[in-house]
């Protein structure tokens, strides 16, 4: 599974599925750390950790 | 966890959704908001600050110096010249578009607008619409593709009023990563998923066909006093208002003002209401199938 996929899959787990369409827009270079910054300012740091692992 | 700032303005509204919404008890607005860290920039009735004070707080959000996580609004957009043009130079339209550029999420709060309401009813004079509806149809002021920052389109949190729970649960939703779903008015399943029917302290009166035949009589409410609530999407009757009760349980009947046609849509209020719209007929037809072990197309 790709970069995308798993950031799909976790921004799908927090918010919903309608965030499929955002990642869709990121770059691979960037969409880890993008998501990172979004999940940290809404849910705090404890949650976008998660994205450490991608 | 760190601060969500909240920003809540007004388009053509009677306050009503605002009213509701403060008028919550568990949790107060207020307490919710402190308890998770959400910091209400302003809200026109709520706020301490005003003027130049508020002015230039818009600035701030709207050169980025200040974020907007969440931002909350009341009202339609009127449309045409010469109606609410009322902001600092500009009108309702240029700060409805600033500040949902800039929002990482934008709600809309009550049927006005969320699909235009009252306010765009016939003759229509202010061009008034919703933030991404017009009535059924999608699109509104914002356009069909418009996307906030998380990748939402506008969350539509309907209703003359809307119920506070049915608000703070969906902030709260996103506060906490509790996905939200959206039907295909974009309003959450959570609390559009059931008819207003369900739950109806008179749906015993229905199965057995004995209507009302005005308003101090005991029956259904449906044939002869026109009541909406086998075709309005809303979770009235069991999640209750106040926690005590609803219009059908008051004895007033539903008058459908989740219904994104509302209010022409429904009227007049009080016709008769036993015939089931086409779309639900076929809904009805699709559980069945489902329940008896068929596919759901």
């Amino acid at each position: 599974m790709g970069k995308k996929e798993k950031c799909k899959e976790l921004m799908s787990k927090f918010f919903g599925p309608a965030t499929a369409n955002l990642v869709d827009s990121m770059t691979e270079e960037e969409v880890v750390q993008k998501c990172k910054e979004k999940v940290a300012a809404f849910l705090g740091e404890d949650k976008a950790k998660e994205f450490d692992s991608i | 966890m760190q601060e969500l700032n909240l920003i809540w303005m007004q388009g053509q509204t009677c306050d009503g959704d605002s009213m509701s919404v403060v008028d919550s008890t568990d949790p107060s607005f207020m307490g919710f908001l402190e308890r998770h860290k959400i910091n209400l920039l302003y809200h026109p009735t709520l706020s301490p600050i005003f003027g130049d004070d508020a002015q230039k707080l818009f600035k701030e959000c709207l050169e980025g110096k200040k974020r907007i996580d969440i931002f909350v609004f009341e009202g339609a957009v009127p449309t045409k010249p010469g109606f609410g043009d009322y902001f600092e130079g500009k009108d309702v339209k240029g700060m409805v578009k600033d500040f949902a550029s800039k929002a990482m999420l934008t709600i809309a709060v009550g049927t006005c607008a969320a699909f235009g309401g009252i306010p765009s009813a016939q003759p229509n004079e202010s061009g008034a619409t919703g933030l991404q509806f017009h009535h059924h149809e999608k699109g509104g002021f914002l356009g069909a593709d418009y996307k906030s920052g998380l990748g939402f389109p506008v969350i539509n949190i309907p209703g003359c009023p809307t119920h506070p729970d049915w608000v703070i649960n969906t902030i709260l939703s996103f506060r906490l990563g509790r996905p939200v779903m959206l039907d295909k008015y974009n309003r959450p399943k959570d609390y559009f998923e059931e008819k207003v029917h369900r739950g109806c302290k008179l749906c015993e009166f229905h199965e057995r066909g004995l209507w009302a035949n005005d308003f101090t009589e005991l029956g259904c409410l449906a044939a002869r006093l026109g009541c909406k609530g086998r075709t309005t999407d809303a979770d009235c009757n069991i999640r209750l208002w106040n926690n005590v009760s609803s219009c059908t349980r008051s004895g007033a009947p539903c008058i459908g003002c989740c219904d994104p046609g509302f209010p022409e849509s429904m009227m007049p209020f009080n016709k008769e209401t036993l015939d089931l719209p086409d779309d639900l007929l076929e809904q009805i037809k699709e559980r069945e199938k489902v329940a008896k072990g068929g596919e759901s197309q």
